[in-house]
C-alpha cells in the first residue's frame, strides 16, 4: 500500500516589515552654543561653563521671557562639550524656548553671555546632524 | 485693520478671614465685605501688571500688558477689567494668583467674562441684587450701590 505523500509544510512567509510614524514626538531636543562677550580664554577655570551655569542661566533666560510658566518648562541637559549643550524638554514647550533663547542677554563674571543655538529638532540625530554641518563646511 | 477685540471680566474680592459679625448668624455676606476704601482701580491694575510678568516674564507683561481696570467698587469688592480677547486667560490667572490686598488675604473670583462692558455690568448688578435679597433687603436700590459715582466709559 502506498503511503500518502505528505506534503511538507509550507515555509512561513515572513511577515512585512511594520512601518511606524512617529507623529507626536514627545520631547524635543535642542543644542546650543554659550557665548561669552568678551570671550573667555581656555585656560580660564569658569570655562568650558558646567552643568550648574548651564542650569541656572536657562532658567535665568526662561524666567525673565515667560516668568514663572518659563521656569516650569522641564529640561534635560543630555551632554555637555566645551561651551556645547545638547538639551532634552517637552515637545509642546520647544518654540517658548526657542524665543527665550534666541533674544536673551544676561550677565555671568562680568561677560554678557547669550546663547546660538545650533539645531532643533523632534529628534537627537537630526539635532546633531545639523550641527556638524557646520564643521563639514567650514 | 482688524478691529481691536476686548475681553471684560467682572470678579469680586473675597474675603476669607473677614471678623464675624457680633451677635449676628454667620451668613456668606461675611467673604463679600467691602474693601479698603484705598484700593482703588490704578492700584490694581498695577498689581495686575506686576502679577503678569511674573508669572508670565516680558512675554506676558507685554502682551496683556494692555489692561485697564474699567471699575472697581470698594463699597461691593466687585471690578471689570478689560483686556484683549487674545490674552484675557492670562490676566484672569494674574487675578486668581492675587493672594492679598494691602496686607489683607484675599481671593479673587472671576465670575463673568464678557465681550461687552454691559453685559458685565448686568452681571454686577444681577449678582448684588441676589445678595441684598438673600439676606433679606430689599429697601435698598441696589444699581445706586454698584454704579455709584464712578462713570463706565463704553468702548
Amino acid at each position: 500500500m502506498e503511503e500518502p505523500s505528505v506534503t511538507p509544510p509550507k515555509t512561513q512567509k515572513a511577515e512585512p516589515p511594520v512601518q511606524i510614524t512617529i507623529k507626536n514626538p514627545e520631547w524635543g531636543y535642542a543644542r546650543l552654543k554659550m557665548i561669552y562677550d568678551p570671550p573667555y580664554t581656555a585656560e580660564s577655570p569658569s570655562y568650558p561653563p558646567d552643568i550648574l551655569t548651564w542650569r541656572a542661566t536657562l532658567t535665568m533666560c526662561l524666567t525673565q521671557f515667560f516668568g514663572l510658566m518659563g521656569s516650569a518648562i522641564h529640561i534635560d541637559i543630555l551632554y555637555l562639550e566645551n561651551d556645547e549643550a545638547w538639551l532634552r524638554l517637552p515637545k509642546n514647550d520647544t518654540t517658548m524656548f526657542a524665543a527665550a533663547v534666541s533674544g536673551y542677554v544676561g550677565i555671568i563674571e562680568g561677560k554678557n553671555v547669550g546663547f546660538k543655538t545650533l539645531g532643533m529638532g523632534d529628534f537627537l540625530m537630526g539635532v546633531l546632524g545639523k550641527g556638524e554641518e557646520d564643521a563639514l563646511w567650514a | 485693520m482688524v478691529r481691536y477685540k476686548a475681553r471684560y471680566i467682572l470678579f469680586d474680592v473675597l474675603y476669607p478671614n473677614a471678623p464675624k459679625t457680633l451677635g449676628a448668624a454667620s451668613t456668606h455676606i461675611e467673604f463679600s465685605s467691602p474693601s479698603d476704601p484705598s484700593i482703588t482701580s490704578s492700584y490694581l491694575s498695577g498689581l495686575l501688571r506686576d502679577g503678569l510678568a511674573h508669572q508670565f516674564g516680558d512675554y506676558g507683561a507685554g502682551v496683556a500688558g494692555n489692561l485697564s481696570v474699567k471699575y472697581f467698587s470698594p463699597a461691593t469688592s466687585t471690578g471689570i477689567v478689560r483686556v484683549s480677547r487674545d490674552h484675557y486667560r492670562l490676566v484672569w490667572t494674574a487675578l486668581s494668583f492675587m493672594n492679598e490686598l494691602k496686607g489683607v488675604p484675599v481671593v479673587i473670583r472671576v465670575v463673568r467674562v464678557s465681550g461687552t462692558i454691559k453685559k458685565a455690568e448686568q452681571e454686577a448688578i444681577r449678582r448684588a441684587r441676589k445678595e441684598v435679597k438673600r439676606v433679606g433687603g430689599s429697601l435698598v436700590d441696589v444699581e445706586d450701590i454698584v454704579v455709584e459715582d464712578d462713570e463706565m466709559e463704553e468702548d
